[in-house]
């Protein structure tokens, strides 16, 4: 039971992964997405500015449950 | 108006309560649960926290988490998107946990809560802050200062890294910051586990191994693994680090690059960990000075607040105060994720209620960090007497005397005294305390009390009035959180052959008056002792430079190797009955290992899993 609980566990996850997200990631990848700034740079610095830096005060930011961008 | 601050479901799960922006009470799961760096929801520490404040929870205005999960849950699946099809495992490991229950953390929350009262709308009651903006709220709001620069940096929240915001009264603005994965703490532990320790435990055994070692590797650290800007920002060579799309930190190409695969736990440490741990503590350095410098430029403050699990690197630290970057630095002493918790709780009350704030300015907001647990004199008798204990009651001043004698003796003594300290050291409430100037006290201690490795050094505790005697540190570090050299006239000359000497061979050299917390550079990790936050713990100190003339004694948490610090009377007499402690002293009970019965005592150095 286990067993084949795990295996179809598996494949839904690598239906999922190979199916869905990989496709996805490669489209994304063509066309330039780098949302985690993998590529190198020749920026000065490497900080990030808050651009919503004055929100995280209101109040109504503290019941999300995401950061507001 | 109160809140309770939660920090849960990653590591270092703790509770904290405000009320009217004082801080009530605080504390780590782990120390009820018995489990270190427990991640689990911390229903005791909640228990504890309410109990303490005499409160139920429908008297709680708010609960506040200390981070969004949706944000964290946006950054896996982008971090799958920018690897696939590299990630698999991973997303197996990741993705039926989320989909399970970490996406529906608020429910979990809800739900939780509703043990507590089930009457009270716990939704409306319920707030998220941000991870970074709780570090930064536990070290600007308890700090002594009425504005500050706050730098943050730790392994990842929910994307940032690092980030500087900037503390002005009861307002605080997060201003810039550095995504995952580029993360200082990621790069630290991916070394912590290279060399064989455990990530997310082991980066204080790297920095005390650090300096046994050469920083041989740092340009190959610089030119291969990390880019780092005149500012101090940087980004990470992620083809060198599998924790993106894998199960561990490091890959092939990173070992590849060192020669070696990693060390495996347990196995003796070489010349070549040290010199990887003096490596990677260097850029470390590096990096914190070179932001501590353009944040300083930048914004023209001359107090910097820190905070995240790098603020924990007290050398790096020390270097900071010492290159008098800021006039002051201000150091949450639980830096790590159970300062979270302390930290959404002040946000909620001071950005989420815009409430009024008053900057005490000689002192900070923490209470010397004494704020978990503590029992009262009739309490600690009956639980001892209950657990067969043989003790005598001692008065105060009779209480020290014995002490500051039996540390003369050269005994090891567990203290356990007042309220727990929160966060993660071991302050003179929950403390192993022995002679400093014992040359034998290290070995003893790391070997026979703590069983860990013996190359690990001890802090001293010094009061504060000595500290420039002693060391060369003129500010309070009331929190263990500032690295500094012992003065060089306390300092013993080395011989030729000592000299010579290389690794961890230099550890049984004596190079101080006060070996047994002397590093092998000659710096000590130093927590100054302050009589108005712990005036017993003050009263020994002092009446054991009366005796001997050393303000200055070993001080080292009350626990084993990977043990949680004990937090009741029951895990003090546990642990002393497990190891080689030689007196117990709770409260003004004093337990003398010889009259105890010896079928009371467990086998303890196997108890708890290695860390």
């Amino acid at each position: 039971m286990t067993i084949k609980f795990m295996a179809i566990k598996i494949s839904i996850l690598w239906v999922a992964f190979y199916g869905f997200v990989t496709p996805i990631a490669l489209f994304l990848k063509i066309i330039g997405f780098d949302p985690l700034h993998i590529k190198k740079s020749n920026h000065k610095s490497y900080w990030i500015m808050r651009t919503n830096n004055n929100k995280k005060s209101l109040p109504s930011n503290f019941y999300t449950q995401f950061i507001e961008k | 108006m109160k809140i309770l601050g939660i920090s849960a479901f990653y590591h270092d799960a703790a509770a904290a309560l405000i009320i009217d922006g004082e801080i009530v009470a605080a504390v780590q799961e782990e120390r009820f649960t018995r489990i270190k760096h427990d991640s689990a929801y911390p229903v005791y520490s909640i228990d504890y926290c309410l109990k303490f404040a005499g409160l139920s929870a429908r008297d709680l205005d708010y609960v506040s988490f200390y981070d969004k999960p949706f944000s964290k849950f946006e950054r896996l699946i982008s971090t799958y998107f920018a690897f696939a099809p590299k990630g698999f495992k991973s997303f197996c490991v990741s993705m039926p946990i989320w989909l399970k229950s970490k996406l529906f953390q608020k429910n979990l929350l809800i739900n939780k809560l509703k043990y507590l009262d089930k009457s009270v709308d716990w939704s409306d009651r319920l707030i998220f802050s941000e991870h970074h903006l709780s570090h930064a709220a536990s070290a600007f709001f308890p700090s002594p200062f009425e504005r500050a620069a706050v730098l943050t940096i730790d392994g990842v929240g929910e994307w940032a890294t690092t980030s500087l915001a900037i503390g002005n009264g009861n307002n605080l603005d997060v201003i810039r910051e550095m995504h995952f994965p580029h993360s200082l703490g990621f790069l630290y532990s991916a070394f912590t586990y290279y060399t064989g320790f455990k990530v997310n435990s082991g980066e204080y055994k790297v920095m005390g191994l650090a300096p046994y070692g050469e920083p041989r590797y740092v340009d190959m650290i610089k030119n291969n693994l990390i880019d780092i800007k005149d500012d101090g920002t940087f980004r990470l060579n992620l083809e060198y680090f599998d924790y993106c799309t894998g199960l561990r930190m490091t890959n092939q190409r990173f070992h590849a690059l060192f020669g070696a695969p990693p060390r495996s736990p347990e196995i003796p440490i070489t010349q070549r960990e040290m010199d990887l741990a003096a490596s990677i503590q260097a850029v470390t350095e590096e990096v914190v000075l070179k932001l501590a410098r353009s944040i300083a430029k930048e914004t023209g403050e001359q107090n910097l607040c820190l905070a995240g699990g790098v603020a924990l690197n007290c050398v790096a630290n020390g270097k900071l105060l010492r290159e008098k970057i800021f006039e002051n630095i201000w150091i949450q002493p639980a830096a790590g994720d159970a300062g979270g918790a302390l930290g959404a709780a002040l946000a909620g009350y001071y950005l989420f209620q815009g409430e009024h704030r008053n900057v005490v300015s000689k002192r900070d907001a923490m209470k010397g960090s004494y704020l978990g647990p503590g029992f009262r004199q009739l309490e600690i008798e009956s639980r001892l007497k209950v657990l067969g204990a043989k003790f005598d009651i001692l008065g105060d001043k009779e209480l020290i005397d014995y002490c500051a004698g039996a540390l003369v003796d050269g005994k090891a003594i567990g203290w356990h005294q007042g309220r727990m300290e929160f966060g993660p050291r071991a302050l003179g409430a929950r403390s192993i305390i022995g002679d400093a100037r014992s040359p034998s006290m290290q070995k003893l201690l790391n070997l026979k009390v703590k069983y860990r490795e013996s190359f690990r050094p001890f802090a001293p505790s010094v009061l504060k009035e000595d500290v420039g005697d002693w060391f060369e540190l003129a500010e309070d570090s009331p929190y263990m959180l500032f690295v500094a050299d012992v003065k060089a006239k306390h300092r013993v000359a080395m011989k030729d052959e000592e000299k010579i000497l290389f690794g961890i061979d230099r550890l049984n050299v004596v190079r101080s008056s006060i070996p047994a917390v002397t590093h092998v550079d000659y710096s000590a990790r130093i927590q100054t002792v302050n009589e108005d936050t712990n005036p017993r713990f003050h009263a020994l100190i002092s009446k054991f430079k009366e005796v001997t003339g050393c303000p200055v004694i070993v001080n080292t948490s009350f626990n084993v190797r990977g043990e949680p610090i004990v937090n009741t009377p029951e895990d003090a007499f546990r642990c002393f009955m497990g190891t080689e402690i030689e007196v117990l002293v709770v409260g003004n009970c004093v337990l003398k290992k010889e009259y105890q019965d010896k079928a009371l005592a467990l086998s303890y150095e196997n108890n708890f899993q290695l860390d």
